[in-house]
């Protein structure tokens, strides 16, 4: 199995997000005012940091769809462990984060050894996460009160005028494609993903890489959680509803391939950050709000049937084979 | 023996087996579930649900996904809102609604056989197109004041059974006869078994894929003018999330989302094991969040078990245990 860098799609990619950026600084220059262009780095950087882990758990040739209850859950107990009993940041951050690797465990570990395919397996845990948010939250919600002032002060905060957010969100996209090409476990999860027979053959143990990849993603959801109380000020148990579809888009979008073992961390983060030009765009611009969601669909179709292309896709080049 | 381990092999089984608990858990919790009227009260609600499971039961067996059933069901409900309110007759809009469900699941099947896409992204993308632009051609307002001759379809009887329930029923024998009963159920199977032998096998996939995609839609069409009628209104967020239910159903009733196994009897019989479940939770007065909780762990924990008792069969018969991973996607 030879597979070609990707390359050819990152200058796709790129092109097409510099292009796009062009063309809007041409004819709608209100998206370049910095207020707004904060607001478009705000945005994407919770979708940034969740859909890393969502490309890890494609790697491993698995799906989460869970991301956007666990976010939800998450930055609502937060929410509520600050509000009853005034626990302070330094608590705060480490509760998150184990609360979402505990959850993505769960969901590692019905997938794993439960043998359900992943897809069935986040679905209904999507719905257990946001049935028990729901009830732990009782009818009411985390408003800006019940949060941590420094997680609404992160939020605001810059660093040469660039929010710290998203700095921390592209840091992450850096950390984790160099975690993927130049390190060990990295390249056990890419042989994982390809062939996980084969990988078991060669001695791999694939159970603990398949559960690794949906803790990480549900750490990932934790810091996304606490980005999104921060930013929003507010969290209802039916925030975040279909942030994994967004994540899954960006994913594909930067070339990520939903056969596995092909990740693209730098691509997920680009992708992002286009689907979040684009719904910012319809904002600025004279469109009506109300069809943000079929151009955002129409985005999604035309962005994976690009990356489709732009990338020689083994399964594909087969499926050729057979009609030719 | 034998014939008791071949009839425990059947894909409806464990929802068949579920089905009578349900029924005795929920008359244990409240004692109005088994009045007749509130059985056909509760089950008039799921004719929907069913009518889009149906059509996912086709798409999941052929080895593909429909995450868009419900966004057509909501782009058909707007259209026949929208045609309705322009006076036209009730027949043409209830045609209209048919066409406009069968149009979205042609889009969906042209994307999948063209782009060779997974079912997965297109359906996501088209999730979001149709949902889209029912939300953009009615925004947030709502639809009422529909004709007295198009209302109330649930109100009216025959033989004792209200329509939509016999809408629902004449749509599952049909489509049972379809997928169990001919050559082209033989093809859906097949595709979605393994795709690449039915293409050996002179199986035109492409044209299996495309079908099952258009049958999804014109069942989400039909549910569409059964939803609008009974409701009485039209808002863009029509039957949100019904997608993942459907998906709950087809697979706790036993279809395999790896494709090539599933029947319309198993569909049936999780619709009525899952509309059991939360009439009777609804009726006990459990909360909806618990109701989510409840459904969330019927589907991991039958699929659990189905998978289990798979590789256990499979572990017997040969050495190498092998995981239903698809390969050709």
């Amino acid at each position: 199995m030879t597979t070609r860098r990707p390359s050819p799609l990152a200058i796709v990619l790129a092109s097409i997000l510099v292009l796009t950026i062009v063309l809007v600084a041409i004819f709608i220059p209100t998206v370049f005012t910095s207020q707004n262009l904060g607001n478009l780095a705000l945005s994407s950087s919770i979708v940034m940091i969740a859909a890393a882990g969502q490309t890890l758990v494609l790697m491993s040739r698995n799906l989460d769809l869970s991301q956007g209850a666990m976010v939800m859950l998450v930055a609502l107990s937060t929410g509520l462990v600050h509000s009853a009993t005034g626990a302070p940041i330094a608590f705060l951050v480490p509760f998150a984060i184990i609360l979402g690797a505990v959850l993505g465990a769960t969901n590692g570990l019905i997938v794993a050894y439960l043998a359900v395919p992943s897809i069935i397996a986040t679905l209904g845990m999507a719905g257990v996460y946001r049935g028990v948010g729901f009830f732990v939250a009782d009818g009411s919600q985390v408003s800006r009160n019940d949060l941590p002032s420094e997680l609404i002060d992160f939020a605001k905060a810059q660093t040469l005028s660039v929010p710290l957010p998203f700095v921390l969100a592209v840091v992450t996209a850096i950390l984790f494609s160099f975690l993927s090409k130049r390190t060990v476990p990295g390249r056990v999860l890419v042989a994982v993903g390809f062939n996980e027979s084969a990988a078991r053959l060669r001695g791999i143990e694939t159970k603990p890489v398949v559960i690794a990849t949906f803790v990480l993603s549900g750490v990932l959801c934790g810091v996304a959680a606490l980005l999104f109380a921060g930013i929003f000020g507010n969290v209802n148990p039916s925030d975040a509803n279909g942030l994994e579809l967004q994540t899954i888009a960006a994913a594909i979008i930067g070339g990520t391939s939903i056969a596995g073992g092909r990740g693209n961390f730098l691509g997920t983060a680009l992708g992002a950050l286009l689907l979040a030009l684009i719904l910012n765009v319809l904002r600025v611009s004279d469109i009506d709000p109300l069809w943000q969601l079929a151009i955002q669909g129409l985005v999604i179709l035309f962005a994976a049937t690009v990356a489709l292309r732009s990338t020689s896709d083994a399964n594909n080049t087969e499926q050729r084979k057979v009609t030719a | 023996m034998n014939i008791l381990k071949s009839i425990a092999a059947r894909p409806e089984f464990g929802a068949l087996v579920l089905l009578p608990f349900a029924f005795v858990v929920a008359s244990l919790l409240s004692p109005f579930f088994l009045v007749g009227e509130n059985i056909a009260n509760g089950f008039v609600q799921y004719t929907e649900l069913g009518l889009l499971a149906i059509g996912l039961t086709f798409v999941i067996v052929s080895g593909h996904i429909d995450l868009s059933v419900a966004s057509i069901l909501a782009l058909s409900g707007v259209a026949l809102g929208r045609a309705l309110q322009a006076d036209w007759p009730v027949e043409v809009a209830v045609l209209v609604s048919i066409i406009v469900g069968t149009a979205c699941g042609m889009l969906n099947g042209i994307l999948v056989v063209r782009t060779k896409l997974p079912s997965l992204i297109v359906t996501l993308g088209t999730f979001a197109l149709f949902g889209g632009i029912a939300q953009g051609l009615i925004g947030y307002a709502s639809i009422g004041n529909l004709p007295e001759a198009f209302v109330g379809v649930d109100r009216i009887l025959f033989v004792g059974v209200p329509v939509p329930i016999l809408v629902l029923f004449a749509c599952a024998i049909g489509a049972a006869l379809i997928l169990h009963g001919t050559v082209a159920g033989r093809k859906i199977v097949l595709t979605g078994m393994n795709p690449k032998a039915a293409r050996y096998a002179e199986i035109n996939t492409a044209r299996v894929e495309y079908s099952v995609f258009v049958f999804s839609g014109l069942m989400a069409g039909i549910a569409a003018t059964l939803l609008v009628s009974r409701s009485g209104v039209v808002v863009y967020n029509l039957a949100s999330g019904y997608e993942l239910t459907a998906i709950t159903i087809v697979v706790v009733g036993g279809a395999s989302i790896y494709g090539g196994k599933g029947t319309v009897l198993g569909t049936m019989s999780a619709l009525i094991l899952v509309a059991t479940l939360q009439r009777g939770m609804s009726l006990a007065g459990i909360a909806a969040p618990l109701q989510l909780v409840v459904v969330g762990i019927l589907l991991v924990g039958s699929i659990a078990v189905q998978t289990m008792v798979t590789l256990t069969t499979v572990r017997i018969k040969s050495v190498a245990p092998s995981e239903g991973k698809k390969s050709d996607e």
